[in-house]
């Protein structure tokens, strides 16, 4: 029946070969529902049919008891996290692109500061989480502390930057000889090549680069409140590790998932109406 | 733009006919590093091509046609020589960038432009640096009779991915045109088109060109195709590439479909071939 519906929907989307991206489109969806379905019922199969403890191995029900219960505190204490998360986020977009041009831009910069780019991206920069809470969060040295919380907003930072960065380096850089050839003819100047190409082709990779962004720039909030204590969502789920609430702690992380996603899909309807002469993905590059 | 201020670089001015496109001894060598390996892919290049001839370089694949018409267009610099445009040399400041329009092999549209913003990319260009002086409507004006004249019509504001392979490539010679420049230079420009457009589109060519009085320099590895279009053939030889013979094609204008059939044009194709038999 979904189906049927989601094919007649996609015919009218889709004028030329709208039955044929209907049908297949419609089929994704239920294959995608029918596996949600195997996979919660075999789960709830399991715990159930060898009778484990659902404090240790809870079921899809028990989570679901379990967050309806922690709801409320949950409602109370997500602007904190999202809002560290997002401006991390959106500080990060911004100096990953304003970065990666002039890197693009200058051979010579280019060729100075890419080893150290690369390197940087390959560290596991969710180990230094204490050492950013320990310069940020703490009064120490020649700042005035900004308080503890201001170092979940520095570690979202810190670890979606790179990778936005590669990202938009990686697209600045994807223009063919042609393209260049033909610039050149024109007698194109540098801001020119950006204006009218570079950030055009560089699009799709900033849009890819930003739905893993997002993702990072979650994890590193979670974790900086993980390690700080500050409220907000990782502290909850520290917290609720520590005294072995498991289902509650399957029930944080769920709500953390749904966020991701919901915000994942937001930047891919944004791009495939920005980015409209190419196909978009849904899922980013990492 | 300005000629008057241009420096006495020239070499051919006073030969009496002044060339349009000249090469005087040109080398191009790749690689010129110390460490690395050299080749040699253009060797004492000396090529005049006057105002308003129609001029195709031909040549076994490998011998430096594109590097020639790179040379021209100011991509690649040359190792030796100079190459000049109307008497400027097109590595110096002077040179005149709306001088010279490229039409190259793959079609460059630009796929989130419409075909009309295409055509106005480089006036866009060409403008902010002051290397043209005309409105924007103007151009714009000149952008639908160009469409027209290529027969695109209508077509104004498809993009890049809804045309076909010979529509893409009337994008780029009309995106050439637009600036008007004296020069055109063309590689292989129908060179992945099939045999029907390509005839096609070579008598819009000749059409074109006629009525705008170009200088075009035209690279291609089709000989027939070369003898049908040019004034004369210039045929390079193997690597390194050098002017291993001239060809003048005194076939009648304008040329049609039937131009094709004619005696002189067998005679004079054939005589184009033979030279690749030699060279072997």
């Amino acid at each position: 029946m979904i189906a049927d519906t989601l094919r007649k929907l996609g015919d009218r989307v889709d004028g030329r070969g709208g039955v044929r991206l209907g049908t297949e489109r419609a089929k994704r969806w239920s294959l995608s529902l029918l596996g949600l379905v195997l996979f919660l019922g075999g789960w709830e199969a399991v715990t159930r049919g060898f009778g484990l403890n659902p404090q240790y191995y809870p079921g899809p029900t028990d989570v679901y008891r379990e967050l309806s219960r922690i709801w409320e505190p949950i409602l109370t204490v997500l602007p904190n996290t999202l809002e560290a998360a997002g401006v991390g986020f959106v500080v990060a977009l911004v100096l990953s692109i304003a970065v990666a041009i002039p890197l693009v831009a200058s051979d010579r910069l280019g060729n100075a500061l890419m080893p150290f780019v690369i390197g940087v991206n390959t560290v596991p920069r969710i180990a230094v989480t204490p050492l950013v809470i320990y310069w940020v969060g703490f009064d120490i040295g020649p700042f005035d502390s900004v308080g503890l919380a201001a170092a979940n907003y520095v570690m979202a930072v810190w670890v979606a930057f790179f990778p936005m960065l590669i990202a938009a380096i990686d697209g600045f850089r994807s223009i063919d000889e042609t393209t260049e050839n033909m610039l050149i003819v024109y007698g194109a100047r540098t801001w020119q090549e950006f204006r009218y190409v570079r950030l055009q082709r560089a699009l799709p990779f900033i849009f890819d680069g930003m739905k893993t962004g997002f993702i990072l720039a979650m994890i590193g909030t979670v974790v900086g409140e993980f390690v700080s204590g500050t409220p907000g969502i990782g502290a909850m789920a520290s917290s609720v590790i520590r005294r072995t609430a498991v289902g509650r702690a399957i029930a944080i992380v769920l709500v953390l998932g749904l966020i991701s996603t919901a915000v994942v899909f937001l930047i891919y309807l944004v791009e495939s109406r920005v980015v409209h002469w190419r196909e978009s993905s849904i899922v980013g590059e990492g | 733009m300005s000629n008057e201020t241009a420096e006495p670089t020239t070499t051919s001015t006073d030969s009496g006919e002044e060339a349009m496109i000249s090469f005087s001894g040109v080398d191009k060598i790749y690689g010129t590093d110390a460490t690395e390996e050299t080749v040699t892919a253009l060797q004492d290049i000396d090529l005049d091509v006057d105002a308003g001839e129609f001029v195709s370089v031909v040549g076994p694949s490998g011998c430096g046609k594109t590097t020639l018409l790179h040379l021209a267009a100011g991509i690649l610099e040359p190792t030796d020589g100079t190459v000049t445009i109307d008497g400027i040399d097109v590595q110096g400041a002077e040179h005149d960038r709306s001088e010279v329009g490229l039409v190259f092999q793959q079609p460059v549209a630009l796929e989130w432009r419409t075909v009309k913003k295409n055509l106005l990319l480089p006036v866009q260009i060409l403008k902010q640096n002051g290397a043209i002086d005309e409105s924007m409507d103007y151009y714009r004006e000149r952008a639908d009779e160009l469409l027209e004249l290529v027969g695109l019509e209508g077509f104004e504001d498809a993009y890049p991915n809804e045309l076909s392979g010979g529509m893409q490539q009337r994008v780029t010679i009309s995106q050439a045109l637009i600036y008007d420049p004296s020069v055109l230079l063309m590689d292989e420009p129908f060179g992945s088109l099939d045999a029907m457009t390509k005839d096609e589109l070579n008598l819009e060519l000749l059409r074109i060109w006629d009525e705008t009085e170009k200088t075009v320099l035209f690279i291609t590895h089709d000989l027939n195709e070369a003898v049908f279009l040019s004034d004369r053939v210039i045929v390079l030889s193997p690597r390194p590439g050098r002017v291993a013979d001239e060809i003048e094609i005194d076939l009648p204008r304008p040329r049609t479909g039937e131009t094709r059939s004619r005696d002189r044009f067998v005679e004079l194709s054939t005589e184009v071939h033979q030279h690749f038999k030699h060279q072997r």
